[in-house]
């Protein structure tokens, strides 16, 4: 009990000093919002529009201990603000147009990855100099070598463009309605997400499977696995229960933050096959100086991490007996 | 007899009536129908935003949706094309400015568009500063309503830019927006406008479509109202490179994208199909900040003008691509060369401007005292060396940048230590607005008349006080008399007086080489005929055809048709 209150409280001086270095960081970036956003148009903007644009924003200029007082208590009714570069739009809603894809995208292809690529590690550490050592293994950490988004285009260029099997851009076909009960949209969805997750999940499997395969490899040289298979115990039993479980504890931790950085986005993936998300969302916002979103977006990455953090504390302490 | 007379009669009449038919059918008909997939620029996803006053609102809003009171195309040099206005008349004492407004508009829901709507919505940048787009607060007092179709603008006090800018405004619908409690942040979701485009159909964050507004004013050659074309279909991109690759698969039929090496990347894969046309759009140049040394010195400026290689910037970093003339050294828009005097077209001439002339530009500093030292660089006359500038230019705008290379290398060449630092936008922008950065590359304003251009660069109003200028870049030049000559052209409407006085500003632009202007940037603007003509092109130049000019981009959205009737509705 006193564990848990410990981590409770640790989490939530984290979260606090979040909440303040996410307002107070990106306000340090030389450009403010307004004088940006009319110079985007690059002279076709009546320059007398910017007496009206610094108007409207009123609420980026001011001082800044003050704003800071009004971003406190937004935040503690729930409300994010008002987007400067989408304006009048609320961050929420702005946030929640990319959030769903993001999280379908890069939520299923970083757990696909993690199952997949820690069962091939069991199998290389097990099946040690056999073939999912020797070549499996090699290959996806080559492929994870690469940098993400020369994987993605050489794929999108070969397979989608070259060869035409896969759709080129988006998420779904733009000529079909977006309709969640109807069987072609889901059709359409799934075909144009084939690419990006295969890309994602390809470049990542092989961290996985290396991490995995490793604390294996220490685990089995320990006398428990021996006493296990003296005992008589079936292969798999012991490969899976007695070392697979202990040797996952480790990957358990990686795996918790990467789902917390999914909803920071996959930027390079929604560039690449223009996928929409809160990757590019978060680019925008960078590029536009709109700090609203900036910290909306910021603030729930964190927020995630800290959660996912705490969650796999207490797994770990449900898996590992010495730890509690 | 009269059995047989009435046969031919009848074959007669009926050989007419078919010939006329069919001869009005060839004359008149026009295909109608289909869907143009439209590309503005890259932005992401969308957010549903169709208010004209939003700071930014989806493309289209401002183009399709809602009309201005007058439209200046900019290839039309400066007339106006009346729009939902058919005139505007200022007062003997050029004190008010009256519109007369266009008779049988009707909104898309069918109520009638009258004065009582532009006097509205001026009403409303009263009571919301946030929404004056054009700045009207600034100069204009009052909206009266004469009648129906006559609205009265009472200015503060002569200002002869008045018509312009008023005539950019778009009217909004009273019996709609006078409901809105507060309209800075109403997101308009179902737009009523007057535009030929205004119904939202099948919104997503990845796609939208603006289709036919059935009450549009303007009618074809057909006789029917226009738009030809049913729809305009935005995808969402997230990047340049993903655009260019719907553009090139032909997924897209108009496009306002940057596309690198536009002839092997684009036009190779359909010949046939696939074009480009670019007018010249703004004027980029090179400036200086002329509150650093040795900047402050006319003689360097002039120097450094001669070792731009201007010839080598259009062909490489632009690609030949522009097809206008080049910008005349004194920064006046090729559709405008008669309004530069001779005097000053000679200026040019004696001093090189706009050439490219190392040994002059060496000699130029040579005589003024700048020597070259013992570094292979020059000092200042003192015999402090010139320190090595930077000359600033956005991060990924790869054409600009590499015109900033050659720029530096020239620069190198004469003994001047420069090199290319590329900041992101927001960075390089506030740079210019502060008068922290050394040199640039920037984009001037490129309005109606060329006042707009020496306001631009030359206007002291347009600084506060602590040096940081609202929005415009400028070298920090300024002089009292150019003050007033600035002031003068807004109070006067005589055209002859208007053409002196820029004479005037084109004179201290070029003795004072305020600035060097470089080419008019292209005008992005990509088409595919493979569903849809009609198109503006060189041949037929009729608007600028990028789907993100102001101004132009309506005038095209009316022009386009499908090839031919069967190919129309399918895409």
């Amino acid at each position: 009990m006193s564990f848990l209150i410990r981590r409770l409280g640790f989490y939530l001086i984290a979260a606090f000093v979040a909440i303040t270095l996410n307002f107070f960081i990106p306000r340090m970036m030389v450009g403010d919002p307004v004088t940006l956003m009319f110079a985007r148009f690059q002279g076709r903007l009546d320059p007398h529009a910017l007496a009206s644009l610094k108007a409207a924003f009123g609420f980026v200029e001011g001082p800044i201990l003050q704003q800071f007082a009004t971003y406190l208590q937004n935040l503690a009714q729930g409300n994010l603000g008002t987007s400067v570069s989408q304006f009048p739009v609320s961050v929420a809603q702005v946030m929640g147009v990319g959030l769903g894809w993001t999280l379908r995208l890069a939520g299923t292809a970083t757990i696909v990855s993690f199952l997949a690529g820690t069962l091939l590690g069991i199998v290389a550490a097990w099946r040690r100099g056999r073939f999912a050592d020797n070549y499996i293994l090699p290959l996806l950490s080559l492929l994870g070598a690469f940098p993400y988004f020369f994987v993605a285009m050489l794929a999108l260029y070969i397979f989608a463009f070259q060869f035409g099997w896969f759709p080129v851009l988006h998420a779904y076909d733009l000529n079909i309605a977006e309709d969640w009960t109807s069987s072609a949209f889901l059709i359409s969805v799934f075909q144009h997400s084939i690419l990006p997750a295969l890309t994602l999940i390809f470049t990542a499997m092989g961290g996985w499977m290396l991490g995995m395969r490793n604390n294996m490899i220490g685990i089995l040289s320990q006398d428990f696995i021996v006493m296990a298979q003296a005992k008589g115990l079936r292969d798999r039993r012991v490969m899976l229960t007695y070392a697979a479980r202990n040797a996952i504890l480790p990957s358990l931790t990686g795996f918790a933050i990467s789902l917390g950085f999914v909803v920071g986005g996959i930027l390079l993936v929604e560039i690449v096959f223009s996928y929409p998300g809160v990757g590019y969302l978060l680019l925008s916002a960078v590029n536009a100086r709109d700090y609203p979103l900036m910290q909306g977006i910021f603030l729930l990455t964190t927020f995630t991490v800290l959660l996912a953090n705490l969650f796999v504390d207490l797994l770990y302490v449900l898996l590992d007996p010495r730890a509690r | 007899m009269f059995k047989k007379y009435s046969s031919i009669v009848l074959v007669a009449v009926a050989l007419t009536l078919v010939l006329s038919i069919g001869v009005s059918f060839a004359q008149d008909s026009v295909p109608r129908g289909g869907t143009v997939v439209v590309n503005e620029s890259p932005q992401g996803s969308w957010v549903r935003n169709f208010s004209p006053f939003a700071p930014n609102p989806l493309p289209g809003t401002t183009r399709v949706i809602y009309d201005p009171l007058v439209v200046y195309n900019p290839v039309d040099g400066g007339k106006p094309t009346w729009w939902l206005a058919t005139g505007s008349k200022y007062s003997d004492d050029l004190k008010s400015v009256t519109f007369t407004l266009r008779d049988g508009v009707k909104w898309s829901d069918g109520q009638p568009f009258t004065a009582d709507d532009v006097v509205f919505t001026f009403g409303l940048f009263q009571k919301f500063p946030a929404l004056d787009r054009n700045g009207l607060l600034a100069f204009t007092d009052s909206a009266e309503k004469v009648d129906d179709h006559t609205v009265k603008f009472n200015l503060k006090s002569v200002y002869t830019q008045a018509d312009i800018q008023i005539g950019g405004m778009f009217p909004v619908p009273q019996h709609v927006w006078s409901t809105i409690a507060d309209p800075t942040t109403y997101t308009n979701d179902n737009p009523v406008a007057t535009g030929a485009f205004t119904e939202v159909k099948d919104f997503s964050d990845q796609v939208y479509s603006l289709c036919r507004n059935t009450n549009y004013w303007q009618n074809g050659t057909d006789g029917k109202p226009l738009p030809y074309v049913d729809c305009l279909q935005y995808p969402a991109y997230t990047d340049n490179n993903a655009a260019n690759l719907a553009l090139i698969n032909g997924e897209m039929d108009w496009g306002g994208n940057f596309v690198p090496d536009l002839d092997t990347t684009y036009v190779a894969k359909d010949p046939e199909h696939f074009h480009y046309y670019f007018y010249g759009g703004s004027p980029w140049v090179f400036m200086t900040n002329t509150t650093k040394k040795p900047f402050d010195d006319v003689k360097v400026r002039w120097a450094m003008d001669l070792a731009i290689d201007y010839n080598t910037i259009s062909q490489t970093a632009e690609n030949g691509y522009t097809t206008v003339d080049p910008l005349n050294a004194s920064g006046i828009y090729p559709k405008w060369k008669d309004w530069v005097p001779d005097s000053v077209n000679k200026k040019i001439a004696d001093m090189g401007l706009g050439t490219f002339n190392e040994d002059k530009a060496k000699q130029i500093l040579d005589d003024a005292g700048y020597k070259v030292g013992s570094d292979g660089f020059r000092n200042m006359p003192d015999g402090t060396p010139i320190g090595p500038f930077k000359i600033q230019i956005v991060n990924g705008w790869t054409d600009v940048v590499t015109a900033a290379q050659i720029i530096s290398q020239g620069f190198q060449d004469i003994g001047l230590n420069a090199s290319v630092v590329t900041p992101d936008f927001g960075a390089w922008q506030t740079n210019l607005q502060q008068g922290t950065f050394d040199t640039s590359l920037a984009w001037s304003v490129w309005g109606v008349t060329p006042y707009d251009f020496y306001h631009n660069i030359l206007g002291k109003d347009l600084i506060d006080d602590k040096g940081v200028s609202t929005g415009q870049f400028q070298p920090r030049i300024y002089s009292d008399d150019i003050t007033k000559s600035l002031q003068d052209f807004l109070l006067t409407n005589d055209a002859a007086k208007q053409k002196d006085i820029v004479g005037q500003l084109a004179d201290y632009y070029v003795t004072n080489v305020v600035s060097s202007p470089l080419s008019p940037w292209p005008s992005w603007y990509e088409f595919s005929t493979l569903h849809f003509v009609g198109w503006p092109d060189k041949n037929n130049n009729f608007s600028l055809g990028s789907p993100w000019d102001n101004n132009g981009t309506r005038v095209t959205a009316n022009a386009i048709h499908c090839v031919d009737a069967t190919s129309c509705g399918q895409k």
